[in-house]
């Protein structure tokens, strides 16, 4: 049998062993078959992304195999697309949000009638002479229609069985609740408003902060929007950072006995015998699971012989 | 030894690609409230049982495999090699790897009750 046969063969073995055996257990905790089903989707999902399975020799993938066979349950791929597209949505938002808090911070406070504005604060004292006043009015304006374009979009046309491994997980994955600010359209931009400030300084501050990541090549901040991922990113690379210092206390230190962390080659398996001779080592393993080179191999029977210099 | 899923089976191969497939989903699962730890636990049970059996009833090939030995460990009858410069071949094909980590239960006490 092949590494994928086999695998295939396990993957089946235990669904159908907890569709039948542990029938009570899911009952007991309101489960139904779509989410023994969803187990396997997205198992064989992630063991297919692992690329462990060598190509197969003789007959077709695992997975088109499985999706097809497996009725799709019905309410996933909707939730899914959905999901994904709060996903996106949320994140543009918030990005819109930043970018056009940027440009109120520009436009706005020096009233409209204006073309071109001066800061408000110490630290941004010439950038803001490029921004028209339109392309901030624009920016404002285009909030709520956005709002309203994403809170309403329709679903997807993401060809639901290919997004269906990952659905459940994008389901459960922590999402922003999209109900909270999105939903108000009109309130929002006032309450932007009036949040304004606070966000302000808290954004200035930020930047302060990280004044010394950007200050490269500007001691200004970027305010025109291009450059809001890269202090986004400075701060995470400084909770990245901080975070590895706080790891390096003594008691981290990289143990002698396991010099490598990660052994990307290995082989877990059982042995029936292990002998000496002198600086031989001679083994005899059995039930094995080999994972060399990216690539999963297995074995009945191993016989090695290892020398130790 | 009254039901047979009383067994112990070795958990090891959940390290392996297939098993941690499984572990990332159930954590997952398990971590969102969609299944229980008591089922968590059941299925991964079951995936031991499931891959033990299947490992030692369909898997044929034989290998053969050496290499210089690079540590050595045998503590809770549980070998650790790791080896440099070792090379596996299966079926005529061989495979070399700079440096590759073996884990090794005691095939001979797993199918007896546990001792204690």
């Amino acid at each position: 049998m092949s590494v994928s046969n086999v695998y295939k063969y396990i993957i089946e073995e235990v669904i159908r062993n907890i569709k039948t055996e542990l029938k009570e257990d899911f009952a007991n905790d309101g489960l139904q078959d779509t989410i023994i089903d969803e187990i396997q989707h997205m198992w064989e999902a992630r063991l297919e992304q692992s690329g462990a399975i060598p190509e197969p020799e003789d007959k077709t993938p695992q997975v088109p195999t499985t999706g097809a066979g497996v009725p799709q349950n019905k309410t996933s791929p909707s939730i899914t697309s959905q999901a994904q597209q709060n996903i996106s949505a949320t994140e543009s938002d918030a990005r819109n949000a930043l970018n056009s808090l940027y440009q109120l911070n520009n436009g706005t406070p020096q009233a409209t009638a204006a073309t071109t504005t001066t800061t408000t604060t110490t630290t941004t004292t010439t950038v803001p002479q490029q921004i028209p006043q339109e392309q901030s009015n624009g920016q404002i304006q285009n909030m709520p229609s956005l709002r309203e374009a994403t809170s309403s979009a329709p679903i997807p046309t993401n060809s639901s069985s290919q997004s269906l491994p990952s659905s459940l997980s994008l389901i459960m994955n922590p999402i922003p609740q999209n109900d909270g600010t999105i939903d108000q359209e009109d309130e929002d931009l006032e309450e932007k408003m009036k949040n304004k400030k606070f966000l302000d300084n808290l954004i200035i501050t930020n930047i302060l902060k990280n004044k010394f990541n950007i200050s490269g090549e500007d001691d200004i901040p970027q305010n025109d929007g291009n450059d809001d991922d890269d202090v986004l990113d400075d701060e995470e690379a400084n909770i990245n950072k901080v975070e590895e210092d706080s790891l390096g206390s003594d008691l981290d230190d990289e143990e002698d006995d396991d010099p490598d962390p990660v052994i990307e080659h290995y082989v877990l398996c059982q042995y029936e015998k292990v002998t000496r001779i002198k600086n031989k080592r001679k083994c005899i393993f059995k039930d094995g699971i080999m994972h060399l080179n990216g690539k999963d191999s297995l074995f009945h029977k191993a016989n090695g012989e290892v020398v130790w210099l | 030894m009254a039901a047979n899923n009383k067994q112990n089976y070795y958990e090891l191969y959940r390290r392996s690609s297939v098993g941690e497939a499984l572990t990332d989903t159930l954590e997952e699962l398990l971590m969102n409230q969609y299944i229980s730890s008591s089922l968590y636990q059941k299925i991964l049970s079951q995936f031991d049982k499931s891959i033990n059996e299947a490992l030692s009833n369909t898997v044929k090939s034989k290998t053969t495999f050496k290499g210089n030995l690079h540590t050595y460990r045998f503590c809770d009858n549980v070998w650790t090699f790791i080896l440099d410069n070792a090379s596996f071949k299966t079926d005529g094909v061989e495979v070399k790897v700079k440096r590759v980590k073996i884990v090794a239960c005691d095939a001979n006490v797993q199918d007896q009750p546990p001792a204690k």
